[in-house]
């Protein structure tokens, strides 16, 4: 992604901050809308159940609420929501796990996620591609979770008239949302080590 | 090779996910046998992005989150009026309870450990139970506030200071619950904060 676009998206975040501070509802909603399920499933990643990682999200965005009006304009709001959101997912895990009468129990709620990689790596993963869709314009962020997300598998028919596109725009679309991913992920400071993460790299 | 020929980016993604028809995939694949470095690395990204969706999770949180933050945001927003602070009084305290006569002394032991306490203002009540985790004797404060007016227990966001500093923060969830695990002993205060007011615990002595 070009620096112009990467500034745009701040630029956006920024204006749905100062629309919040003013009590714009229609802003917070926004805000909602973009970062609320990037939030929720940071926690659900680190393998919290449905209900902690509900938690997780409402103090997340509980603490936003509150550092409102202190927030720099030139806040990156993802990686900000993303270090609060993993603070009080580790504070958590460290207390279930403590109250735990059976080691093993506190991942009986949780659902098995790919036996293909280990739980370091799958948080990895989920970082990288947290970041990923962090930085994509929001067409393209609600285009890739919805092809490649939604536990219902919608069609590329109910995808487009969803997100009020051409159906033939589908395919072609998400080839250019995710080669804009790639350029943004290689052009961001990534925490996440790609080369690390894929021995073939 | 000659970088024409090399699979664009978009053929790459339809062909590792079949949707190309079965000549065009072959074509696709021998192309593939010469490609260049920076074809065979969007590839392997590529390969990489299937392996990350497959595995992480992205889901979206029960509605009872939003409607929590809606609120929220709508009592932390509204125009400026009169703000209450209401300090709790303490109404209740399992340990101050005349001992049974005749009572066990395992069963006083457990008490030991455990502790109830009530906390009364006229805007809300807040019923604490203390529990010392043995044997690091730390402590898990376990909270449920009772507003007595149309305040929704949702709407509560609840700090637990200490020498005057936020150290822990939880939400109460729909049946006003709420808990602060792994404190240390000492001195800590509560504020339970919703939209025009808060009730302020001005002191939670947690003892060894």
């Amino acid at each position: 992604m070009s620096q112009t676009a990467q500034n745009d998206i701040l630029k956006t975040d920024r204006d749905l901050i100062r629309a919040c501070r003013s009590g714009d509802a229609r802003a917070w909603e926004r805000l909602l809308d973009k970062y609320e399920r990037l939030v929720f499933s940071i926690s659900l990643n680190y393998g919290l159940t449905t209900d902690d990682a509900a938690d997780v999200a409402q103090i997340t965005f509980t603490i936003l609420l509150q550092n409102l009006d202190t927030l720099p304009d030139d806040i990156r709001l993802p990686p900000w929501l993303a270090t609060v959101a993993r603070r009080h997912t580790w504070r958590l895990l460290a207390q279930n796990r403590r109250e735990a009468v059976n080691p093993d129990e506190d991942l009986a709620g949780n659902k098995a996620l790919g036996g293909m990689v280990d739980d370091r790596e799958r948080r990895e993963l989920a970082e990288w591609l947290y970041q990923g869709l962090s930085l994509l314009d929001e067409r393209c962020r609600r285009l890739l979770l919805a092809l490649y997300f939604d536990a219902e598998q919608p069609s590329y028919a109910q995808i487009a008239d969803h997100l009020k596109i051409p159906i033939g725009s589908v395919g072609p679309t998400r080839a250019r949302c995710l080669e804009q991913m790639r350029q943004s992920l290689h052009t961001a400071e990534s925490p996440v080590s790609v080369h690390r993460l894929h021995p073939l790299l | 090779m000659n970088e024409s020929n090399a699979p664009r980016f978009s053929e790459l993604l339809d062909w590792l996910e079949g949707r190309l028809p079965p000549d065009k995939a072959r074509d696709v694949a021998e192309r593939l046998q010469t490609a260049d470095a920076a074809t065979q690395a969007d590839l392997d990204w590529l390969r990489l992005f299937q392996q990350a969706r497959q595995s992480v999770q992205f889901a979206s949180p029960p509605p009872s989150v939003r409607e929590a933050l809606r609120q929220r945001f709508a009592e932390a927003r509204q125009p400026p009026g009169p703000f209450q602070r209401w300090l709790a009084n303490l109404t209740f305290d399992s340990r101050a309870q005349p001992v049974t006569a005749g009572l066990r002394s395992a069963q006083r032991a457990e008490e030991d450990q455990q502790r109830q306490l009530i906390y009364t203002t006229e805007a809300a009540e807040i019923a604490l139970t203390v529990r010392s985790i043995l044997p690091e004797q730390n402590y898990i404060v376990v909270g449920q506030i009772f507003p007595m007016g149309d305040t929704s227990t949702h709407a509560f966001s609840i700090q637990l200071l200490r020498d005057a500093r936020q150290v822990a923060l939880a939400a109460a969830d729909e049946l006003g619950e709420f808990t602060f695990a792994d404190l240390p002993a000492g001195e800590y205060e509560i504020v339970a904060s919703a939209g025009q007011y808060e009730v302020v615990i001005p002191s939670l002595h947690l003892r060894l």
